[in-house]
């Protein structure tokens, strides 16, 4: 087990250096660096000569990204280059919406995808043609799309939810809560789907198998073959793909803080990359790829406990 | 995106380590289309005409600006009403979907030419090649693509093309990964080894034998890929980071509609109409999962068949099991064909009774319709009297008190048959639990003992281990073990040797016998061995195309065969024969299910056929007593019975 | 049986180890130093149980195994290292049928397809009409009508394709035919027309077979040598008859003991006999005989590793007791047992 999760963490680590020196040299490509934002169309080249040296942006960029990386391992991630903010405080700003509208999402969508999921697989039927329905269903309308559906009827018509903006835990769970019903919503409405049809796949195949004829012609309870050993079984798979989920999630979560107004980490990645802020995307790069890492291990973990045969000792 | 679905094939790396189910033998022929999938290429083929003749059809300026006549209905002058800037909605609309469709076939494009061929290669040819392309691939799919894509598109702005060419880079490591694992699940089937030995080049096995194979899944994929390049190029529409304002695009158009929900809700169903219908049907044609819904409750049995008289049927006192005239049919949705027919048999209390038989004579149906398992799409009819009570007659939950309590069952497959992912002594004390008014703690050290019963010398250590932990004989131990659990008075042992090997088959026999003495249990066991029979019944039943063919006492039958069938099939086991001598053979195969003959089903392969077999069915007779069988040339104290050579 | 000293064998396997790597385990030693020498025209059987090491024994002259040491010789021919141009021209004279006829022909491609390939690729001048021809022939061969050619292999039943694959391995007629568990999967009926199929198709082609099965009364119904195996190591070699009729190893022995046999009074004499049960399998062997921990004879001598050595039977066996010890073959066991009538 120990090896098992050393290995995990550093992959994981690999993982953040490639994607952060991707990201890196992506960046450095913008027309127009760091110095041109600062000083503006008027400057001479002699200033801009100048600051280039100053901010270093003369040096090859491997070593640029290797001072960078140097101090994000101290905790330093650079100042914004526009406002001149910490990096890390302007992260952490911004982290409580995202993490909020994921966790929620992640909460709702495995609760209702499993429940969904294993009533279809037990029940079938029209309940089982449902949630084949919803499943394509939820993938064919973008999240965006029904974030729009959403406000229009929850918000503007109903006016059961404010329309858009994010309310602080802090300041007041209440709202913090109705400030997240929607998007939470929008988000997890093709996720539900997807798990619940996954899961219903899964449970079918499982329920053929022969360790629960087994268990059913010796008189284990129906309960327990079920929500035991069945479920447990198919959960493995889903699971497993639970990690490019949570990727595609925070995708989508971008364009529901765009569409909600969420002053979240995505409203603040689309906002620095159109004004070429190095050290903020590479912030919100670093942040993102840390949660990626953190659920694939935790998945890793699940999986582990799940299934004695994905460890080895 | 939604990259999830890509994934939601599954990976026979993972644990569960399963065969894809796209790749079984059912799927390998290509079917008849469902009309859904006609529907959806129709629809794909319509939007891809029409963006192609978007100039003809369009009628208006995509980009004229009429702001007298912003946010209008649908009808009149123009067809699907304008948008905020008084542009014409079908114009953008088709103008847009030149736009959007490009973007996807570039994605796609991207996508499949580094996905497939890679993934072929590594999944064919392993090495070093599939180490490092996985790695990456890996790294790829834990990449958030949309904030790669808005990156990119912060270098190119408004460069829709380098935006779709990265989508194609990141999403063909999903491609890769899919075509891969396909690709290496055939690689190891025999026919590929079998090809390898004909002398066929790594070239021609991959062209005859492996891409016909992986080309639906490839279909699927890519169909999946594009429907992923058009959510994500909406979504970059959306954003207003696609293409430079004015010029339209599907996510455009969106993001137009998005800005006056509010007030006018009718611009934004056009385009969401649109971009929902092609999405669905890119998911549809990318959709291979079928489903087979398994259910937990039992068919209704005796359907169209008067409610016979319950009472009149009482087995003899010592009697255990009476089964009678119990027929098994599949319904019209499962073949419409018979699988048990008419099958008569007895078990006494303590007596171990053989169901002797090839693949396809109902053996193992018969044996499990007892316990209410036949299989989902079966009718089953007749009695099965168990100590009094009508096992037909009983609710599921009657039946389930039955189960495990008064009959079990130990099945062929002792390494599938435990529940992977549990410890051998959990899911034996669960078992305790079942039957008995236990605690945990109880139920643990109870299911050590019925450990120790079935002679496993390291009760606590085997208890600790998992099923994939322990030996094949082991784990047929543990399922007796299992099976014991509610001291049944009947158990049911289909084929509980086959798959062990001969030394770890002896054991197991030997077992079987002690506990059935030990417990004075009866046992149904069913197998195809002579030896097994030999072995350990005191009875046989033998079956052919799911009919009783003869049925006697175990010494008699083996000196008194009777019926044809049997002794052809003893004189065809090598152990009875002198080596190095042409074996005894039967002509012919058994006859499938529903393709059974109206007279003497042994008929065709019978050595003494006359005319009159196939006249009417054959009707089975008293040889002598507790003898049977099922063969007009045999008549009673008949002395000239076959006798085995 | 013809055994010549002087003539070249067919396949010959000397010194032969297979040592398989696996991810995150300790190799796994499929074959230690085994020897094995098939004559023309001969019929070798390979018994033993799951892990013996007999299908890596049948592999090893494909080049499908890793092979770590020793030599594989065909017709004298090295081949132990041979490329894979060499092993294309090589599949000509040895072919192989498998076990599962279900998984050894491609579901979606027509019998001739699958049955004219080894034509393609070593007979590639011939015409369409001449390969239909073949394919026609080699399904008379094997009883099989000709329109079978056009039909998918899902058409056939289990004993019907084990005909396809070895119609199949017979297009180029090989000298060498390795069978791995031909039979196993089929039922009774079916078993005895396939062994009778083999054994006509050897007086008619001249072929050696390598005949692998975990069933000695089949392999010594066709062999004319036996061969057993126990985890990696040949313990016992010899005449099948006289193998049967006076064991030389305990193993042996005790698979003969195990089978049952469809006599019930005889199987009971065979259970009551069966005194010396078998201890269950330990998991590991301490470097002497790999059977020690399991024989009910070990002496202190087995923790030496015995050497296969000739037997006064005529056979060699791999015991350090096998003189001292009387392994009487259990009753039932020899055919001459039962009353022929």
């Amino acid at each position: 087990m120990g090896t098992f999760l050393l290995r995990r963490l550093m992959r994981s680590a690999v993982l953040i250096v490639v994607v952060t020196f991707l990201t890196y040299f992506l960046v450095s490509l913008t027309p127009g660096d760091a110095a041109y934002t600062l000083l503006g169309a008027r400057a001479t080249p002699e200033q801009l000569q100048a600051l280039r040296h100053d901010m270093e942006l003369d040096q090859p960029l491997v070593e640029q990204y290797w001072r960078w990386l140097s101090s994000a391992l101290h905790g330093d991630f650079g100042r914004s280059l526009l406002t001149q903010q910490s990096t890390s405080e302007v992260l952490s700003q911004r982290l409580e919406p995202t993490v909020s509208l994921l966790a929620g999402t992640v909460l709702v969508s495995v609760a209702l995808g499993c429940l969904f999921g294993v009533l279809a697989a037990v029940r079938g039927g029209w309940l089982g043609r449902l949630v084949d329905l919803v499943g394509q269903m939820g993938l064919a309308v973008p999240n965006f799309v029904l974030g729009l559906i959403l406000i229009a009827v929850f918000a503007v018509n109903m006016r059961l939810f404010p329309v858009s903006g994010y309310i602080a835990f802090a300041e007041d769970p209440g709202l913090w809560i109705r400030s997240l019903v929607l998007p939470v919503c929008g988000l997890a409405f093709g996720v539900i789907g997807v798990m619940a049809r996954q899961l219903k796949v899964s449970m079918e195949e499982v329920m053929q198998r022969e360790f629960i004829t087994a268990m059913r012609a010796n008189g284990y309870p129906q309960r327990s073959i079920i929500y035991r050993h069945a479920l447990r079984n198919a959960g493995l798979p889903v699971v497993a793909n639970l990690g490019v989920i949570v990727v595609g999630m925070l995708s989508g979560s971008v364009l529901m803080e765009s569409v909600f107004a969420l002053p979240g980490l995505g409203s603040l990645l689309v906002q620095a990359s159109a004004q070429a802020d190095l050290p903020l995307v590479e912030g919100v790069v670093v942040v993102m790829t840390v949660i990626i890492v953190a659920v694939n291990i935790g998945v890793d973990l699940i999986s582990a406990w799940l299934d004695p045969r994905v460890v080895r000792p | 995106m939604s990259a999830e679905i890509l994934s939601s094939t599954p990976d026979p790396d993972s644990a569960a380590g399963q065969r894809p189910k796209f790749l079984s033998k059912e799927r390998a022929r290509r079917g008849p289309y469902r009309p859904a999938t006609l529907l959806a290429g129709a629809w794909l083929i319509l939007i891809t005409v029409a963006a192609g003749a978007a100039p003809l059809l369009a009628g208006h300026d995509p980009l004229t600006q009429d702001l007298a006549q912003v946010q209008v209905g649908p009808g009149g002058e123009h067809l699907l009403g304008t948008d905020s800037l008084g542009r014409d909605l079908l114009a953008r609309l088709l103008h847009g979907s030149r736009t959007t469709l490009l973007g996807v076939a570039v994605g796609v494009g991207v996508s499949v030419s580094i996905g497939v061929p890679l993934g072929l290669y590594a999944g064919y040819l392993r090495g070093r090649v599939d180490k490092v392309a996985s790695a990456v691939a890996e790294i790829l799919m834990s990449l958030p693509g949309l904030i790669i894509l808005i990156t990119v598109l912060a270098v190119y702005p408004y460069s829709m093309i380098a935006a779709m060419v990265t989508f194609g880079v990141l999403s063909s490591a999903a491609l890769f990964r899919i075509v891969r694992n396909v690709t290496m699940a055939v690689a190891q089937d025999l026919y590929i080894t079998a090809a390898k030995l004909a002398g066929l080049s790594r070239r021609q096995i991959l062209l005859r034998h492996i891409l016909p194979r992986i080309r639906p899944t490839v279909v699927a994929q890519t169909a999946i890929v594009a429907a992923l390049a058009l959510v994500t190029q909406l979504g970059l529409g959306f954003l207003g980071i696609d293409t430079r304002p004015p010029h339209a695009t599907w996510g455009g158009v969106l993001q137009d509609a998005s800005t006056v929900i509010a007030v006018s809700s009718w611009t934004v169903v056009p385009p969401v109409v649109v971009v929902t219908l092609t999405i669905l049907a890119f998911g549809i044609l990318g959709d291979t999962t079928t489903s087979q819904p398994y259910r937990l409750t039992r068919a209704r049995t005796r359907t169209g068949r008067p409610q016979a008289p319950r009472t009149t049927r009482r087995a003899p006192a010592d009697q255990l099991l009476c089964v009678e005239h119990l027929t098994v049919v599949l319904t019209r949705g499962g073949g419409g064909s018979i699988l048990v027919d008419d099958v008569s048999f007895g078990i006494g209390r303590g007596e171990i009774v053989g169901l002797v038989g090839e693949s396809g004579a109902g053996k193992s149906v018969t044996s499990r319709a007892i316990l209410g398992l036949q299989p989902t799409q079966a009718k089953v009819d007749g009695f099965i009297d168990f100590d009094g009570l009508n096992l037909l007659d009983l609710t599921d939950k009657e039946l389930h008190h039955l189960r495990g309590r008064r009959i079990a069952l130990v099945g062929q497959e002792p390494m599938v048959s435990l529940d992977p992912t549990i410890r051998i002594g959990a899911q034996l004390a669960e078992a305790v639990r079942a039957h008995q008014k236990v605690g945990r703690k109880e139920s643990h050290r109870l299911a050590r003992q019925l450990l120790t019963d079935v002679r496993i010398s390291d009760p606590s250590a085997v208890a600790d281990r998992y099923p994939h932990e322990i030996s094949g004989g082991m784990a047929q131990r543990v399922c007796i073990a299992v099976a014991l659990a509610g001291n049944p008075e009947l158990l049911i042992a289909d084929e509980p040797t086959t798959a062990l090997d001969v030394t770890v088959q002896a054991e197991i026999l030997d077992l079987l016998r002690d506990l059935q003495r030990e417990r004075n249990m009866a046992v149904l066991l069913v197998t195809h061995d002579w030896g097994v029979v030999a072995d350990l019944c005191d009875r046989a039943i033998v079956l052919y195309a799911g009919q009783i063919v003869e049925q006697a006492a175990t010494e008699r039958l083996f000196d008194h065969s009777c019926h044809p069938y049997t002794a052809a099939l003893r004189a065809a086991d090598p152990h009875q024969q002198q080596p190095g001598r042409r074996l005894t053979t039967i002509g012919g195969s058994v006859p499938p299910p529903g393709s059974w003959p109206p007279g003497c089903r042994f008929a065709d392969r019978c050595v003494s056929v006359t005319e009159e077999c196939s006249n009417a069915a054959v009707p089975l007779h008293l040889v002598a007593e507790g003898h049977i069988t099922r063969c007009i040339h045999v008549r009673a104290d008949d002395k000239e019975a076959h006798r085995v050579p | 049986m013809s055994r010549e000293s002087s003539s070249v064998p067919v396949l010959e396997l000397e010194n032969l180890s297979v040592t398989y790597r696996r991810r995150r385990q300790a190799p796994f030693e499929a074959l230690n130093n085994v020897h094995l020498r098939l004559e023309a025209g001969e019929t070798l059987g390979l018994v033993g149980e799951s892990g013996s090491g007999k299908t890596t024994m049948g592999r090893a002259p494909f080049g499908l195994v890793p092979i770590t040491s020793g030599t594989v010789r065909l017709d004298g021919e090295d081949v132990t290292h041979a490329t894979a141009k060499e092993r294309t021209r090589l599949t000509a004279r040895m072919q192989m049928v498998f076990q599962d006829p279900y998984g050894s022909l491609n579901p979606v491609r027509t019998i001739q397809d699958t049955m004219v390939e080894p034509l393609l690729v070593h007979e590639p001048g011939t015409s369409a009409a001449q390969r239909a021809q073949r394919v026609a022939e080699a399904l008379d061969r094997v009883g099989l009508p000709r329109r079978a050619a056009q039909r998918l292999p899902r058409e056939f039943s289990g004993g019907q394709r084990q005909r396809i694959a070895i119609a199949r391995a017979l297009m180029l007629k090989p000298r060498l035919l390795v069978c791995d568990e031909p039979v196993s999967a089929l039922d009774l009926s079916v078993q005895a027309q396939i062994l009778n199929l083999l054994a006509d198709l050897r007086a008619e082609l001249q072929i050696s077979y390598l005949f692998i099965s975990h069933d000695l009364a089949v392999v010594r119904h066709i062999a004319d040598r036996v061969m057993v195996l126990y985890r990696g190591h040949v313990v016992e070699e010899g005449d099948a008859a006289a193998m049967a009729a006076r064991p030389g190893h305990p193993y042996t022995h005790a698979l003969l003991s195990a089978a049952p046999v469809p006599d019930p009074r005889t199987q009971r004499t065979r259970r009551q006999q069966r005194q010396e049960r078998l201890t269950a399998p330990l998991p590991t062997t301490t470097g002497g005989c790999v059977f020690a921990p399991r024989c009910p004879h070990v002496i202190d001598a087995c923790d030496t590793p015995p050497r296969l050595t000739p037997f006064r039977t005529g056979g060699l066996a791999a015991c350090h007791r096998m003189e001292d010890l009387r392994l009487d073959p259990p009753p039932g066991t020899a055919a001459a047992d039962h009353p022929a009538s």
